[in-house]
């Protein structure tokens, strides 16, 4: 699971992450939302409980009858 | 004030039919009520003022010629401004969509036109449905009917101003995580989130794919009933929409809760998290009403509030980003702070963790089908919180953390917001009526018995006007 978020991130670590997700501009113009975003997308889920069953089937499913491959 | 103002969709539609109110009348009334409140109140984006009156003639000429549509004939309504109108903007009160043009109408509006409908125009929301009240925006932000100085709740938050200070008997919104609920909580009206699919989502700005919802805002549960019936049904055009033919929403209406099962989920608001008293006490007396309305009222234990909304926020957070990317990318200046701080952190999810929650949703839709197995419908409460100021943007976005609304876009299963009262200060409160998946029906059963049993439905806020309504009349 995901780990909690790194306050501890330096400058250059944020601006890989925004270059990786293409927010070059975003950060130069708004470094401290993309340092608070980190934080948040990173730590968005805690841990689930150990009876989760990591074969559960995903709420949204993929049904290629409505792309016109199936009846 | 206008006598037409508070006339709710169910009277007007029967005095439509018999030909003894005129829905060019009422439609130039409601369009000077605009006129003269919104410059105080915010609610509309734009006014469809031509459109109107054409329809509004359209609709009498029929009926005058014996035509009658059905309920939605001749009266007006309006519409959050996130549903496409052709060749009007969409603008989802953006700078960033303000020269859009949409090329066809969305699938509820066709529905709503189809039904007879009157539009009266565009109405305000938070930014692309998830933003916040802020002064960044090209519209200034709706203001809350009870208090000019609060929150009047959001997204659809036009919507809910609109329907209780009388500019419109009922509103489309829309619900990702509480977007029609958290309005008509702040502003005492009714919002219905339905099941997901009931409602085509087809020409809607999207937010997050898999937990949008169509909704509806109203005054009375009737009316919610009324309106959801004119927009439900299978579209192709929509991938979610579900293929089944929609239910009698207003055959059961008036049965009465008498015998029925409900549930309390109270770990949600005194134990997961702590509500405010004034909420807490308003849903106990909630749950008295329907005791002595012959209910059988228990608990009932889920998950933690925790657990849904943060599997909800994950889902949402990945699908919005995947949404605004590119724009986030390109032109991210041109959205308000409090809307680029909500969608950059889908950036930042892993897909495992999106992947997780999905598989996640899937055990909470399991476990709370399987609680609703001995119940009929439950309440909870919708805000955790009562409004705060409008320029207040650190504590709103607090309370979007404290409400209990995002676990029924989890499950996509009907959830009504209703008012229980008003505190001291004036102040509407609110629960929410739940139900399984498909069970409309069951829910606005419940939620009528509620309202006409308290009767606070018809309590109205203290409108103020800029100008005199009649002068604008012709």
């Amino acid at each position: 699971m995901t780990e909690k978020p790194d306050t501890g991130l330096n400058v250059e670590r944020l601006r890989e992450l925004a270059g990786a997700r293409g927010l070059e501009r975003a950060y130069a113009l708004f470094p401290e939302a993309i340092a608070a975003a980190v934080a948040r997308g990173t730590g968005s889920l805690s841990p689930l409980p150990a009876e989760f069953s990591a074969v559960t089937e995903p709420a949204v499913t993929f049904d290629p009858a409505k792309f016109g491959g199936g009846t | 004030m206008s006598d037409l103002a508070y006339l709710t969709i169910a009277e007007a539609a029967r005095l439509i039919r018999a030909r003894k109110l005129s829905p060019v009348e009422f439609t130039h009334a409601l369009l000077a009520r605009i006129a003269a409140t919104d410059s105080i109140y915010h609610a509309y984006i734009a006014v469809t003022e031509d459109l109107a009156i054409a329809q509004a003639r359209a609709a009498e000429a029929e009926i005058m010629r014996g035509d009658w549509r059905g309920p939605m004939h001749g009266v007006p309504y309006a519409t959050k401004d996130i549903f496409d109108i052709a060749g009007m903007a969409t603008t989802c009160h953006s700078k960033l969509r303000m020269h859009h043009r949409a090329v066809a109408d969305a699938a509820a509006i066709v529905k709503l036109r189809e039904a007879g409908a009157v539009l009266l125009g565009k109405l305000s929301l938070h930014e692309f449905a998830t933003g916040g009240p802020t002064l960044e925006l090209p519209w200034l932000a709706a203001r809350n009917p009870w208090n000019l100085d609060l929150h009047p709740g959001g997204s659809s938050s036009g919507s809910g101003v609109a329907v209780a200070i009388g500019t419109a008997p009922g509103a489309l919104g829309t619900d990702t995580g509480g977007s029609v609920r958290n309005p008509a909580t702040c502003c005492g009206v009714i919002g219905m989130k339905p099941t997901y699919g009931i409602a085509s989502r087809a020409g809607v700005f999207p937010l997050a794919f898999s937990l949008d919802h169509v909704g509806l805002l109203t005054r009375t549960v009737e009316d919610n009933a009324i309106m959801l019936q004119a927009i439900a049904g299978h579209d192709p055009a929509d991938p979610a929409s579900a293929r089944r033919s929609p239910a009698d929403f207003t055959g059961e209406i008036n049965a009465g809760v008498k015998g029925l099962r409900i549930g309390v989920i109270a770990h949600f608001y005194d134990e997961d998290m702590v509500a405010a008293p004034e909420q807490s006490a308003a849903i106990a007396a909630a749950a008295d009403v329907l005791r002595r309305l012959g209910a059988e009222v228990n608990p009932i234990r889920l998950s933690s509030l925790q657990r849904y909304t943060e599997c909800g926020r994950t889902i949402h957070l990945a699908e919005a980003f995947a949404i605004h990317e590119r724009d986030l990318q390109q032109r991210p200046q041109d959205y308000a702070e409090i809307t680029r701080r909500k969608l950059l952190p889908g950036a930042f999810i892993p897909a495992v963790d999106y992947i997780k929650a999905q598989q996640l949703r899937t055990a909470l839709c399991a476990e709370f089908a399987a609680a609703m197995r001995d119940f009929d419908a439950a309440i909870t409460l919708s805000s955790l919180d009562m409004p705060c100021r409008i320029d207040d943007a650190e504590t709103i976005a607090k309370t979007y953390e404290r409400q209990c609304r995002m676990p029924f876009n989890v499950t996509g299963t009907p959830a009504i917001a209703v008012p229980t009262g008003f505190t001291a200060a004036g102040l509407p409160t609110a629960m929410q009526i739940v139900g399984r998946a498909f069970a409309e029906p069951m829910v606005y059963r419940v939620a009528q018995a509620y309202c006409e049993a308290t009767g606070w439905c018809e309590r109205h806020p203290p409108v103020r006007a800029a100008k005199r309504e009649e002068s604008l009349v012709e």
